[in-house]
């Protein structure tokens, strides 16, 4: 499925989008060029998941957990991370696996490390601008979410 | 006096506990109580009220604790590192043996107990569809344990399986009953994980078969436990290749655990070992057992040597203290025992008996074609400052080196420690109530520091990971939360040392705590008024191993837990500079994770101006500069760069320069220097690097200058201050210098070891809270966010 965003807050809306129809567990790899827009993608879903206070980038603290309606939502950020045993590191699969919504940046960096049904989303920025966003299932939860989010996303459109 | 053995288990989402009384006649422990509770997620905030409550309910004081013993797992990451930090805590703090005991072992000693007999599968959740399995072949006297810990995929480790198990138990059933069901009868879910009586048998079994002593601190020293890694990272992998050990680490605990090395004064019983080893390494120079026996009771003397777990003697070092210099006489270390550090450990001690011996040089002679060495010692700072022709017994000459005492350092796990000392030597040897130990854990750094009740840091240290990285061949991972529970133990102690030898001449509190001697005795737990941890913000995984590590040393030693919010150290931070500093106060932060300004209406009352709405702004030079090719960490490289470009050649945007609050964009500019960079590369543009660097750093300091200007304005703040690495910036400084000049306004650039993260603030602030009695409960917990302006 692809997608287009011609601003910020058009990444954003897009991300509410998605926030409608995830569940607890699901699993969100964002993988994009620097300044693409996948922290603005994730400040999407979490104003729609009514996450309060700001959501900045975790690419410091690596992992940062904010509580929401529907339980808590993990954005992960593996860009300063080099090796897949730091994921061990940072209690990964024990957050993965802990029952919340998780969105994870640079996930392309470990492709080996990521869950086995999990939604793709690509953000690739155009010289005009413009933000081409694919969403590539992988699998079967994965594409229930993925066809939900594109049927609220044409409603909303 | 009963002497009891507290053991305790949080590897698998339960809190196991077990008080057992020490029968060191029969070498037997035997069971007093026990209790288990369900604890998702949750284990640092239960675990120590819950063993307070046991302990109170057995009317057991914690003297009476002789033997701490842990969950070493495997199981949860989270868990067990929490288990062991709290462990180590607990065993520094009462200062008694800690011993690791397996997870998978101790709850097959459990099912031993309740009849279980034969072959038995023992499958613990290692997550993503992964398992750690254990094969027991229990019988009336033991549990017959088939293999080293590892971890397999569930259904690989299945299919290859040919079943017929008497029971299968473990955690793992909670998720792959289906999978387990044909291999044998599963336990019923009481006996998947475990309850508390199984790590006293462990516990028990190793004793009886001489693998551990619950009464042998030296052996059992808390620095040296570790979780079970069920893998080594690549980077130890291939640090263990190119050693080629003859004794391979030992995969189990994933450091040399059976290697161990333990350092004590060498003693009369010795010098037949070192004599024997002297002529192994000094060849016709060698002294012989009564040379080295008369040397011992010598005043001036310093006599270290190293053993290994055997007893085996297999280095030492020695010198004399005389007109201020230590002379070293030997340096030796068997063959088989080099490249180990051991060389360097020994200097290490040998530079601290002469430091309180009052040298603060060092000098040697070592042999002129023994290039390895002077190497060795060039590292330790000394130069060569002649020869002596002949001087050796062969006819070689000597070189004669000489330098000023090696810094204090130890190794810890692989890693430096360097330690400031930070007290000023004319600053009078008293410790003022209240003693304070700080830690801090909350990202990539292990640190601690000591400060007295007048606010004197007594001492500061810091293991850097950069150093242990270092070693192992340009891998560089810039996280590796792991390594704090590698380090926190010798991190705390060298800490506590560096103070007391930093009080040469005693004070107050010696006077009943500490015996004047000749040489100070390092400061223990028990001299300490409350310790004090970072809590928040940060990575959880890594702040947990601090906060579990200072309530358990503090729950040991009977004294107060002080949780501090690292934003608010940053902020106290400025007082390492302006001791004289005073609110009301601006100050701005502005680190890889923090970008925010702050208006310090008084200590311990903070507004948050405004901050980052995306990108801090040490993150955006560290992605401008891998944008660039320069590698990391990017904020150096940039400002080096830019000194050399032109800031106006390039018009990046000032994101919210007018937004008329004081929040902060890094994000667009970010974007807009990628695509700057993008653009000129597709029309086949070469980059002027120092132009794109100079442009890109007029953008960030514009905005934060601009933005600080008017918090001064608003808040009439005549004081205005940094905090966080990006202060270190040349060009940031000096635009502030500027402004605070223009404004009247006194500008506090603190050093770059106050900026960035180090303990000695933590330290500033838990002054202040323990005055207030602002202490935390032994169920605080760690936090990934905190909001600086509430107070807690």
């Amino acid at each position: 499925m692809k997608l287009v965003s011609h601003s910020a807050e058009e990444t954003k809306r897009l991300g509410a989008a998605l926030a409608a129809c995830l569940q607890p567990g699901d699993v969100v790899v964002l993988n994009g060029d620097l300044g693409a827009g996948k922290t603005q993608f994730v400040q999407g879903v979490a104003e729609a998941l009514g996450v309060t206070g700001e959501v900045t980038s975790p690419t410091f603290n690596i992992l940062l957990t904010y509580d929401c309606a529907s339980g808590v939502l993990n954005h992960f950020d593996l860009y300063r991370l080099e090796s897949a045993e730091d994921l061990d590191d940072i209690g990964y699969w024990e957050v993965l696996e802990g029952g919340g919504v998780s969105f994870i940046e640079w996930g392309d960096k470990f492709p080996s490390e990521m869950p086995d049904d999990y939604l793709e989303v690509a953000i690739t920025s155009g010289t005009d601008g413009v933000r081409s966003i694919k969403a590539q299932p992988h699998s079967t939860r994965a594409q229930e979410l993925c066809a939900c989010w594109g049927q609220v996303a044409e409603e909303r459109a | 006096m009963m002497q009891y053995v507290l053991a305790f288990d949080t590897a698998n989402e339960v809190i196991s506990i077990a008080l057992g009384v020490l029968h060191a006649e029969t070498r037997t422990v035997e069971l007093v109580a026990h209790r288990q509770v369900a604890a998702h997620r949750a284990s640092n905030t239960q675990l120590l009220p819950n063993i307070d409550e046991l302990l109170t309910e057995q009317e057991i004081s914690r003297d009476q604790i002789a033997c701490v013993a842990c969950g070493r797992g495997p199981g949860s990451f989270t868990g067990v590192r929490i288990c062991m930090a709290t462990a180590k805590g607990v065993a520094s703090a009462l200062e008694v043996p800690l011993v690791g005991v397996s997870t998978l072992d101790a709850l097959a000693w459990e099912l031993q107990a309740a009849g279980v007999r034969g072959r038995v599968l023992v499958v613990a959740d290692a997550m993503r569809k992964e398992v750690y399995p254990q094969v027991y072949n229990i019988t009336e006297a033991a549990i017959g344990r088939s293999s080293a810990d590892m971890v397999v995929a569930a259904s690989t480790f299945e299919g290859a399986q040919e079943g017929g198990y008497a029971l299968v138990a473990g955690d793992a059933l909670a998720k792959y009953a289906d999978l387990f069901v044909a291999l044998g009868p599963l336990a019923p879910e009481g006996q998947w994980r475990v309850q508390g009586p199984g790590l006293l048998a462990v516990l028990q079994d190793a004793w009886q078969a001489g693998d551990c002593d619950p009464f042998d601190a030296q052996r059992h020293n808390p620095a040296l436990l570790l979780p079970v890694y069920t893998r080594l990272s690549d980077a130890e992998e291939h640090e263990r290749e190119k050693l080629a050990d003859a004794a391979p680490r030992d995969l189990r605990t994933g450091v040399g655990g059976n290697e161990a090395i333990s350092y004590r004064p060498l003693a009369a019983v010795d010098v037949d070992q070192v004599a024997a080893l002297e002529t192994t390494c000094m060849g016709t120079d060698a002294w012989n057992a009564a040379q080295f026996a008369d040397e011992l009771p010598r005043k001036d003397r310093t006599w270290w040597a190293a053993h290994d777990k055997h007893g085996a003697l297999v280095a030492y070092a020695g010198g004399q203290v005389l007109d201020g210099q230590l002379q070293i006489f030997k340096v030796a270390c068997a063959p088989e025992a080099r490249r180990a550090g051991i060389a360097r450990e020994l200097v290490t001690r040998l530079a601290e008996d002469a430091r309180n011996l009052g040298a603060a040089e060092i000098t040697l002679e070592v042999r002129a074609a023994n290039e390895g060495a002077q190497a060795f010692y060039e590292a330790l700072g000394l130069d060569s400052i002649g020869q002596r022709p002949g001087y050796y017994s062969d006819g070689e000459d000597a070189t004669i080196m000489q330098g000023p005492l090696p810094a204090a350092t130890a190794d810890v796990a692989g890693m430096e420690i360097i330690t400031t000392n930070e007290r000023p030597a004319e600053a009078s040897a008293t410790y003022g109530k209240p003693l304070i130990l700080a830690i801090e854990t909350s990202c990539d750094e292990t640190a601690a520091a000591l400060i007295d009740g007048t606010g004197a840091i007594l001492s500061d240290a810091i293991a850097s990971q950069i150093d242990f990285h270092a070693r192992f061949g340009g891998v560089v991972p810039e996280i590796a939360s792991r390594k704090h529970i590698e380090a926190i133990c010798g991190v705390t102690q060298v800490c506590l040392e560096q103070a007391s030898a930093s009080n040469e001449g005693g004070g107050e509190t010696s006077q009943d705590e500490m015996p004047q001697s000749e040489m100070r005795q390092p400061l223990r737990y028990r001299d300490l008024d409350a310790i004090a941890c970072t809590y928040a913000p940060g990575l959880v995984g890594a702040l947990v191993v601090g906060v579990a590590f200072a309530k358990g040393a503090a729950w040991g030693a009977n004294i107060p837990y002080i949780q501090v919010n690292h934003l608010e150290g940053h902020l106290y931070a400025n007082k390492l500079a302006t001791p004289d500093i005073q609110p009301p106060m601006v100050v701005s932060l502005v680190s890889g994770g923090h970008t925010m300004l702050v208006h310090v209406r008084d200590w311990g009352v903070y507004e948050i101006l405004g901050s980052t709405i995306d990108d801090a702004v040490g993150e955006a030079f560290d992605k401008v500069a891998k944008a660039l090719g320069l590698g990391y960490p990017g904020g150096p490289i940039i400002s080096r760069y830019a000194a050399q470009g032109n800031p106006h050649a390039i018009d990046f945007p000032r994101a919210m320069l007018h937004s008329h609050d004081f929040r902060f964009s890094l994000s667009g500019l970010k974007t807009a220097v990628v695509t700057y960079i993008a653009q000129q590369q597709e029309a086949g543009h070469e980059l002027n690097i120092p132009d794109i660097a100079a442009s890109f750093q007029a953008a960030v300091i514009d905005v934060q200058v601009a933005k600080a200007k008017t918090a001064l304005e608003e808040t009439g703040a005549k004081e205005f201050c940094l905090g966080g690495g990006v202060a270190a910036n040349p060009a940031l400084r000096a635009a502030y210098e500027t402004l605070c000049a223009e404004m009247n306004v006194r500008l506090t650039l603190p050093p770059l070891s106050a900026c960035t993260d180090n303990a000695s603030m933590i330290a500033l602030v838990a002054l202040d809270r323990f005055a207030q009695h602002k202490f935390a409960p032994l169920s605080a917990d760690a936090f990934a966010h905190s909001n600086l302006e509430e107070s807690y």
